[in-house]
């Protein structure tokens, strides 16, 4: 009996059980990263379970973002289930398809919170201005996306143990994401050409400036608008901060057992067996 | 099986949140109210006459408007023309009613106080000591002081001579450093 319990604790997924857990308790443990514009004129903060947004101290409600954050956090909490009950019975034949399907989860939540205001910061201070030729972009995306394939391609040929399959997996996810980038920022400078050639600088009325400077993800800075007020100039000063938040490390820690759970789990039965 | 799980739990929230606002997508994505329409309207009306009340110079040099007629009618003609001719300093209070919803502070307001009866510049002001805060609908009395000018000074004496100060002052050119929610306006705001 205290055999068969010895061989049961140790066939467990500890990686998986910790990840498990904090994949449920993620969405009640605060927000991911804020946003203000002055001092409460715009004060936003944001996981991928909710979001709060005030304007002019009067608070904003979505109904659309309030039910997306909803589904998404009911959807973390059985992904965390799943990875929970896969790492307590890694020997069951669903054990290896209820891991694939959380155990990613976090990661990219995490990815994508990064990557949404580090690509907005970079459409708003260096494509709106205009001036961005398409090259750079193409060239970006195609690289990213021969070294996908072909890093698939390698996997599929050289790789036989199934943690560097699946350690091979996400990385060609991340190349398609980073190629993924590349064509949204191409996508923009091209509509930035073609409706902005001189940059968003021409939308400002005669005799007016416009300086715009956000921070990338994380810090401060202050977006200027000058115009033509009864003969004068009035100038108009935004200062933008950002941050991350206490939410975002315990993400970081969740996805980084999440993957090194993932990785360690054995596969399915299928799999053995060709072994 | 499981990535229909996946797919549910983008689309069933949206669905859900069209159906529950009668499918108006305005409804459903802003809510029922937009804050920044509703804070900003009073703003399309403001008056700023209505803004400014009795702006009249409380002391000259340090001096009261008494202590000042009894020390001009002391004077001789000599001695007025060499006090008009002298640099003066000017303090006045100048009573403000916010009508704005939402709080608002003055971090720097200068201008040029004009006597209205004979459109003669009395002085050049700026906001006296730090930036005033106002709270929604707020009334605060502002400390103006300034340098009186030469076309000033004898309006003024004039005017005290008579018995008091002018009483129709306005200011123009006014330039302001307005804080609203961090976010600083600064410029020229006309006159009033």
């Amino acid at each position: 009996m205290k055999t068969n319990l010895r061989k049961l604790v140790k066939k467990i997924n500890w990686f998986g059980v910790i990840a498990g857990i904090l994949m449920i308790v993620l969405p009640f443990a605060g927000m991911w990263w804020r946003f203000t514009v002055g001092t409460g004129a715009i004060e936003l903060t944001t996981s991928p379970f909710g979001i709060t947004t005030s304007a002019f101290g009067q608070t904003m409600e979505s109904t659309l973002a309030r039910y997306i954050f909803l589904g998404a956090t009911i959807g973390i909490i059985i992904a965390g289930l799943f990875v929970l009950f896969a790492s307590l019975l890694p020997e069951q034949w669903w054990s290896a398809r209820l891991m694939d399907f959380g155990a990613t989860k976090v990661f990219w939540m995490a990815i994508s919170l990064v990557m949404s205001p580090l690509i907005g910061a970079f459409i708003v201070n260096n494509i709106l201005p205009g001036g961005q030729t398409l090259t750079m972009y193409i060239l970006g995306a195609a690289i990213s996306i021969i070294i996908a394939v072909l890093s698939k391609y390698l996997a599929s040929k050289f790789l036989k143990k199934l943690w560097s399959k699946r350690l091979m997996k996400l990385v060609t996810n991340v190349l398609w994401m980073i190629a993924g980038v590349f064509i949204v920022l191409a996508v923009c400078v091209f509509i930035v050409g073609k409706f902005l050639p001189s940059g968003i600088s021409s939308l400002v009325p005669a005799g007016g400036t416009l300086s715009v400077n956000v921070p990338y993800v994380s810090g401060s800075a202050a977006t200027t608008f000058s115009m033509s007020m009864g003969g004068g100039q009035a100038t108009l000063t935004l200062p933008i901060s950002m941050g991350l938040m206490s939410g975002f490390a315990l993400a970081i820690v969740t996805a980084v057992f999440s993957i090194l759970a993932w990785i360690y789990h054995p596969g399915p039965p299928e799999e053995k067996k060709k072994k | 099986m499981l990535s229909l799980l996946s797919l549910a739990l983008v689309l069933v929230p949206i669905v859900a949140a069209f159906a529950a606002h009668g499918w108006d997508p305005k409804a459903t994505l802003l809510g029922e109210s937009n804050p920044l329409e509703t804070r900003f309207e009073n703003i399309q009306n403001l008056n700023t006459q209505k803004m400014f009340e009795n702006t009249t110079p409380d002391r000259i040099d340090d001096m009261s408007s008494t202590d000042l007629i009894t020390h001009l009618q002391s004077l001789s003609l000599d001695e007025l023309n060499t006090y008009k001719q002298s640099p003066h300093s000017l303090s006045a209070t100048v009573k403000i009613n916010s009508p704005l919803d939402f709080p608002i502070k003055i971090k720097n307001i200068s201008g040029s106080l004009k006597c209205n009866d004979n459109s003669v510049v009395l002085a050049s002001a700026r906001l006296a000591g730090n930036e005033v805060s106002f709270s929604a609908h707020e009334t605060k009395n502002l400390s103006i002081t300034g340098t009186i000018t030469q076309e000033g000074i004898t309006d003024l004496v004039t005017h005290l001579l008579g018995g008091g100060f002018p009483t129709n002052i306005g200011i123009e050119n006014i330039r302001a450093s307005l804080d609203i929610y961090g976010i600083v306006i600064e410029g020229a705001f006309g006159s009033v």
